[in-house]
């Protein structure tokens, strides 16, 4: 099997036109990822078409290295502007972008990129290895299971977004509600649209999310023209990836776990990564011996984000090729590039299609190194864009939120939830509402919810079949106790700030 | 007077020029909405466009939106000009009738062409059910059903065809508990992993797992067998009168004009006889097919009559 991953290796990094087509990708696919507006998704549907009249391998080559580009580029807008450039790269903005209010814009992406790399190969590893073995893990995990995920995961975001619980719930649950304007999850109803069937498919991610983070910035930035305080800067040219090779290593923990959460979300089908990233970073958090750090520019923050959203593609991959079931919605665009190339996935595609999936991990493997490269040999050259007058920049990040909101689903109400919940999210923001917080609640609710009616639903509206499921019993009692933390943290945080005042 | 004679010559060369671009159709790019990216229609659609394109003489571009009915919807409000048009599947008249559209899905638009069909719905269980159960054949099931009411639970889409076809095998006397999991890729997760028993949904999907013994299928449902897999039995053979259709539609706005209608009727039927298609599609068992402008707008004003006739509508 080995012999057979070499010689595929080999041939993609001999080959002009395979070499040529993978950097193109990755390069587009870094761009695509790093501007706000464009998801990660988008990227690949675009370069979707390009694929019809190409062999199979070239097509895997195309979408891959694109998939791998863009999940890394995300990190660049994400510490540059505080925009994350993916639904993958909010956790990033945690402490991505105090890093580089500090000055060190350079080193945060730097690491930013050298961990992306380091999480990708980790995956990958997997993937290559044990696919087969641990894909029937993704089958174990069924309705009851998903909602106590998303359950647990709604009350680690609460235990991020700050110290006071009350608004991190209200954030979270201010995020779920946006999520139910759309159509319900058992008889496609239509619900919350106020009559207006634009509003029909519900509130797009994208627009929402660009709204919230990007247009705040532009109001800021229109408020206090001549403020240079919150500039982003760079004060030493980057030498290598900003850190030492030690400084890195001795992080190994965090790095390690982080890659394991990333691909094991990755795994799941139904849960991608932005889940990934916020989980990794949660945890990285409370596993931490300085956890208010965290949220600082603690570098321990950016690793975990970093290392997991790009481990996900490993792990959204493990399901995809070995069940034929994509563990994302990315990988469901690259299962269905298979397909119209008459590739069948599933259990029998290692055997049936041994040279394509061998193919496949080359592929991903190779451009994970392309990304590493190019990402950090354009870096400089990037940072000096940065060092450009924020008003300008700033024009072009807006041109590119219209956009991208408009084209997610060609709909215009897009635009006006980009416009409406920028405002919104500027005030929520001077409130000291965690933004991230909202956008995650709106990620898991869908998750929440329509687990929760499918459990019923299968059951006939019984819920003790609960009771029978160890697994999401298990992640039950982790969001109850992961909450009661909060709380008594939350609760202490007053006293003391009660005591200092008194 | 001048005013009036450079008024009247302007929409003179107005009136020619469009008849002329007309006859030129297609002179730029077209648009195709479709439903999300990486669905199966999505992928139809995208097979279609590029055949397409080698007669058209233009791309097809397509254009995703969030489902059957906003790809249905973001139309209603174009130029009928023949150069934003839609992909669909049958989903949209079942969206209909159970009144999820503010617009009528036969009438508010021009049927080109009905492009193709994906006759059967493959039923399926695991083979430990069946061992357990004794369940050999779907009379077997039909009965274990009736014997165990409410016990079998049936995976579905809520308001989709997958939808319909559960309701049909339950018309049918079949015993199911119907469970709203989702879409194609949910309802084989949740097959697999145990929480449904019966699967209903396209061969390509269990393929593998048949092979490997894990699954049992039982039947393909309609009136005969599948040309794909004729060693399974249809469930007309045993005496069930149920069919699953998905046909694809290609729609235009309401108002474009005859000769752009007949371009693309043209074209659909050129796409239809060429042999990359018909393989690109026979591989995920979809049937290429091709009906002119009249046979369309019959064929789904028909199947949107017989939605009605079964009681599915709610309006």
């Amino acid at each position: 099997m080995a012999s057979v991953f070499f010689s595929s290796a080999l041939e993609l990094i001999t080959t002009p036109s395979y070499i040529g087509l993978m950097l193109c990708f990755v390069a587009l696919g870094i761009l695509l990822g790093a501007l706000p507006g464009i998801s990660v998704n988008m990227s690949l549907i675009l370069a979707l078409p390009l694929t019809y009249n190409m062999q199979t391998k070239t097509a895997m080559c195309v979408l891959l290295a694109c998939y791998v580009g863009a999940m890394s580029g995300g990190l660049i807008s994400a510490i540059a502007l505080n925009i994350p450039g993916t639904g993958s790269s909010i956790a990033t903005t945690f402490d991505g972008h105090p890093m580089a209010q500090k000055g060190q814009a350079g080193k945060a992406i730097g690491v930013g990129i050298l961990t992306s790399f380091v999480g990708g190969l980790i995956s990958f590893v997997l993937l290559m290895y044990i696919a087969p073995l641990i894909a029937d893990i993704a089958l174990k995990f069924g309705p009851w299971e998903y909602f106590a995920i998303g359950l647990f995961s709604i009350s680690m975001i609460v235990s991020v977004a700050g110290d006071n619980v009350v608004k991190g719930v209200l954030a979270a649950l201010l995020g779920m509600c946006l999520a139910c304007t759309g159509t319900d999850p058992v008889g496609a109803v239509p619900r919350y649209n106020f009559g207006l069937h634009a509003l029909d498919g519900g509130i797009k991610i994208t627009a929402l999310m660009c709204g919230m983070f990007a247009v705040p910035e532009v109001i800021k930035l229109a408020l206090d023209l001549d403020d240079q305080s919150t500039e982003v800067r760079q004060l030493e040219k980057l030498r290598g990836f900003g850190i030492s090779m030690a400084e890195y290593l001795s992080r190994w923990w965090n790095i390690l776990r982080s890659a394991v959460i990333g691909a094991y979300v990755g795994l799941l089908p139904g849960v991608g990564g932005s889940s990934a990233s916020l989980l990794a970073y949660m945890t990285a958090k409370n596993q931490s011996k300085h956890p208010e750090t965290f949220g600082t520019g603690e570098i321990d923050g950016l690793i975990a984000s970093e290392t997991a959203n790009n481990a996900c593609i490993g792990g959204a991959m493990i399901p995809m090729l070995a069940l034929g079931i994509p563990g994302s919605s990315t990988a469901a665009i690259v299962l269905s590039a298979l397909t119209l190339h008459g590739v069948q996935c599933g259990p029998l595609a290692f055997i049936e299609n041994t040279e394509l999936i061998y193919s496949i991990f080359a592929i991903l493997m190779i451009a994970n190194f392309y990304m590493l490269f190019i990402e950090r040999g354009v870096l400089n050259g990037y940072l000096k864009v940065l060092t450009a007058p924020r008003r300008i920049t700033m024009v072009f990040v807006m041109m590119m939120c219209f956009l991208g909101s408009y084209s997610a689903r060609s709909n215009f109400a897009d635009v006006f939830v980009f416009v409406i919940g920028g405002v919104l999210g500027y005030f929520l923001q001077k409130a000291g509402i965690m933004r991230a917080a909202i956008i995650l609640g709106y990620i898991l609710s869908d998750i929440i919810e329509d687990n929760f009616v499918r459990a019923l639903s299968i059951s006939r509206g019984n819920p003790a079949r609960l009771l029978k499921r160890p697994i999401a019993i298990a992640f039950l009692v982790l969001a109850v106790l992961s909450f009661a933390w909060s709380l008594y943290k939350s609760i202490k945080a007053s006293k003391r700030k009660a005591a200092h005042s008194a | 007077m001048k005013k009036l004679v450079s008024l009247v010559a302007i929409c003179a060369v107005l009136a020619v020029s469009s008849a002329a671009l007309a006859a030129d159709y297609p002179t730029r790019a077209i648009t195709m909405t479709t439903s999300r990216a990486g669905s199966q229609i999505d992928f139809a659609a995208r097979v279609f466009a590029k055949i397409a394109h080698k007669y058209l003489g233009e791309n097809i571009i397509i254009s995703n939106t969030a489902g059957v009915v906003d790809a249905s919807r973001s139309i209603t409000g174009a130029a009928p000009d023949g150069y934003t048009l839609c992909w669909n599947n049958n989903s949209i008249f079942i969206s209909d009738v159970m009144g999820r559209t503010d617009f009528d899905s036969v009438e508010g638009f021009e049927t080109v062409c009905v492009p193709g069909e994906k006759r059967g719905t493959w039923i399926a269980i695991k083979k430990d059910l069946a061992d357990e159960a004794g369940i050999h054949t779907l009379k077997d099931l039909w009965e274990y059903s009736r014997k165990h009411p409410g016990d079998l639970v049936a995976g579905d889409t809520p308001g989709a065809v997958a939808h319909v076809e559960v309701l049909e095998l339950i018309e049918a006397g079949f015993d199911f508990t119907s469970a709203a999991v989702g879409d194609a890729n949910k309802r084989l997760t949740n097959f697999l992993g145990g929480n449904i028993d019966v699967f209903l949904g396209a061969y390509s999907l269990i393929d593998q797992y048949v092979k490997r013994g894990d699954v049992v299928c039982l039947a393909s449902m309609g009136k005969e067998r599948s040309k794909y897999t004729p060693d399974i039995p249809c469930t007309a053979e045993f005496g069930y009168n149920t069919d699953a259709v998905v046909f694809y539609t290609i729609t235009a706005p309401k108002g474009t004009p005859k000769d752009v209608l007949e371009k693309l009727s043209d074209v659909c039927k050129k796409v239809a006889a060429d042999p990359e298609y018909t393989e690109a599609l026979a591989k995920n068992m979809i049937d290429a097919t091709y009906y002119d402008l009249e046979g369309s707008r019959k064929y789904v004003a028909d199947y949107k009559k017989m939605l009605v006739d079964i009681g599915m509508a709610t309006k």
